[in-house]
């Protein structure tokens, strides 16, 4: 089982992703890294079907386009890169609607639904904030919101879009830390990064993209190297290991 | 009991107040023991003719055709996530006037039972104008309420057109009611609508969840299983048969849908599962309250529903920005 992409094309007059062919392996942290509008975002909604493509992606055996999207949201978990805040929700009804998948079309919560938001909300470290509104939390409470609400989907595989964004340097961690336990149940992770540190220090294979393609593809240490990142971000860089966990790590040269 | 039990406690005795001063208010004001007389048919004085023949029947009207506006509203606001909108801003009953409008002025021969269709017909007419003017490049919700308000501003001209230039006086003046009002309603113009009223209003409650989804924006709501498209299009075909029937009956009571949302909103929040019924029993009692006003205030002259929800909504949501903004801001 993987998610197979197989002649994955798509985009708009300004923009075309792809053709990209690979597999992404599940029960693995893929982390996808590249520089502003080279199309990760884009991907990500594509396997989870949420935007148009003409190839063909199979996420575990289920093909993307010919499935209904009920059944698709039993399978697949999509955290948007900015998504849609509605500001008199409570942060628990927020994190309810993960499971609207699962539920009747009156959204009736089970016993069991109860339980799981109860859970995704403590693994996001949430549950003090859940009568809170929307509108009176901050930016970074609301990432990790969305975040148990992606939990509370549970579903085989995850796709999350910068979830890292608007945190401070300590929930990153923790979300990353989150993401990776997530990985070693047997979810099976595609994450969007920008810090290529962390991608690299918590990802099992990174994808590379460069305007709409797959320039590389890989383990950290294969991947993350001065060539490389000259290439995709025009950035002259040295690369070396991290002390901590031996992975790559990279500091800008001066010029 | 909780808060919320106690607004909604609130609003059903609201309407029902409501519900039995409009039967008494207006060029013969009547008693409440002769309400009560007569619709119960007990012993005593009784006016059967005034309550059951004209009173009644058009009170009735007003509580439908408030639900209906004030649903119609709540799903344009979920959809077009913008809680300014309303189906009059985004031209449906506009369009829905100036289909009953062209009906009765070019087919003065066509029976009454016509009327809802034709308002249909408008209505769903200025709606696809609208999505396909608004779909040229995207259709982004803030385009959707532009093109919206453009089209029903024609329309509105188109009616204003029609009524004024009608060379026969004995056509146009039957249709100031198109404007806004209930004056001369009765059982048959509650008789056109009120079955499929009641079943588009059962429908709208039911769909509270697709709405809660929906409002995530269609990337979130599609993730979780929404197939956004249909739910969009089904929802949005809903709220034009709400607010297009309404008007066929009552014409443009444009405040309703717009104010009956938002004050939902301001006083309940969360999701529409409360927000919908919420809206449903403001929208009632604001035509109804609105009706029996303009015939309370200067009898036997009667001033029409429309400018009284205006009257009495626009300061109110003048307020509601106000304290909005305040709460945004701290």
């Amino acid at each position: 089982m993987s998610i197979d992409l197989n002649d994955v094309q798509g985009g708009h007059a300004s923009f075309q992703l792809g053709p990209i062919t690979t597999q992404i392996a599940t029960g693995q942290l893929t982390a996808l890294i590249g520089p502003n509008g080279c199309g990760k975002s884009t991907l990500l909604n594509m396997i989870a079907g949420v935007l148009p493509q003409t190839g063909r992606i199979a996420i575990g055996g289920l093909d993307v386009a010919q499935t209904p999207r009920r059944t698709l949201a039993k399978h697949v978990t999509l955290l948007a890169q900015n998504p849609v805040v509605p500001p008199a929700i409570s942060v628990e009804q927020l994190v309810h609607y993960g499971r609207a998948p699962h539920q009747n079309m009156f959204g009736m919560r089970s016993s069991a639904d109860v339980q799981i938001v109860g859970d995704a909300m403590d693994a996001a470290g949430i549950s003090d904030l859940k009568d809170r509104k929307l509108s009176q939390i901050s930016g970074g409470q609301r990432q990790r919101v969305f975040i148990a609400m992606g939990i509370a989907q549970d579903t085989p595989y995850l796709l999350f879009d910068e979830p890292t964004s608007f945190l401070d340097i300590r929930f990153q961690y923790e979300t990353l830390d989150l993401l990776a336990a997530l990985t070693r149940r047997g979810k099976t992770c595609v994450v969007v990064l920008h810090d290529i540190a962390q991608a690299a220090r918590y990802a099992d294979t990174l994808i590379v993209m460069g305007e709409g393609r797959m320039l590389a593809k890989g383990t950290p240490r294969d991947v993350v190297t001065s060539g490389l990142i000259r290439d995709v971000y025009g950035l002259k860089v040295r690369v070396y290991d991290d002390p901590e966990t031996g992975t790559p790590v990279m500091t800008p040269c001066v010029i | 009991m909780t808060r919320d039990g106690l607004v909604f406690v609130a609003l059903v005795v609201g309407v029902l107040l409501a519900s039995i001063w409009s039967l008494s208010a207006g060029a013969v004001a009547i008693e409440w023991s002769v309400i009560a007389n007569t619709l119960f048919d007990l012993d005593g004085p009784k006016q059967d003719y005034i309550i059951l023949k004209s009173r009644l029947p058009r009170t009735v009207l007003a509580l439908l055709t408030g639900a209906s506006l004030a649903l119609s509203g709540a799903i344009v606001q979920a959809l077009l996530r913008n809680p300014l909108a309303s189906p009059k801003i985004i031209g449906i009953n506009s369009g829905a006037a100036l289909g009953v409008c062209l009906m009765v002025l070019l087919l003065p021969s066509v029976s009454l039972a016509y009327l809802p269709i034709a308002a249909i017909a408008g209505g769903i007419l200025a709606a696809t104008i609208i999505y396909i003017g608004a779909d040229l490049r995207g259709a982004s919700p803030a385009r959707l309420v532009l093109v919206g308000i453009a089209v029903g501003f024609l329309c509105d001209a188109g009616v204003d057109f029609i009524l004024v230039t009608s060379s026969d006086a004995q056509f146009s003046a039957p249709l100031i009611w198109l404007t806004g009002s209930l004056w001369a309603r009765g059982w048959t113009h509650l008789g056109l609508v009120w079955p499929w009223l009641l079943v588009c209003i059962a429908i709208a409650l039911s769909l509270f969840y697709r709405l809660d989804l929906l409002r995530l924006g269609p990337q979130t709501a599609s993730g979780l299983g929404e197939n956004v498209r249909a739910a969009r299009l089904s929802l949005m075909i809903l709220a034009v048969l709400l607010a297009a029937l309404s008007v066929s009956v009552v014409g443009v009571l444009g405040f309703v849908g717009l104010i009956a949302p938002h004050i939902a909103r301001t006083v309940l929040g969360g999701g529409h599962a409360r927000l919908l019924p919420c809206a449903m029993l403001i929208g009632m009692g604001l035509v109804v309250w609105a009706d029996a006003i303009g015939r309370a205030i200067a009898p036997p002259i009667e001033v029409s529903a429309g400018i009284v929800t205006a009257l009495l909504g626009a300061p109110f949501f003048v307020m509601i920005m106000i304290t909005t903004q305040r709460k945004i801001r701290a």
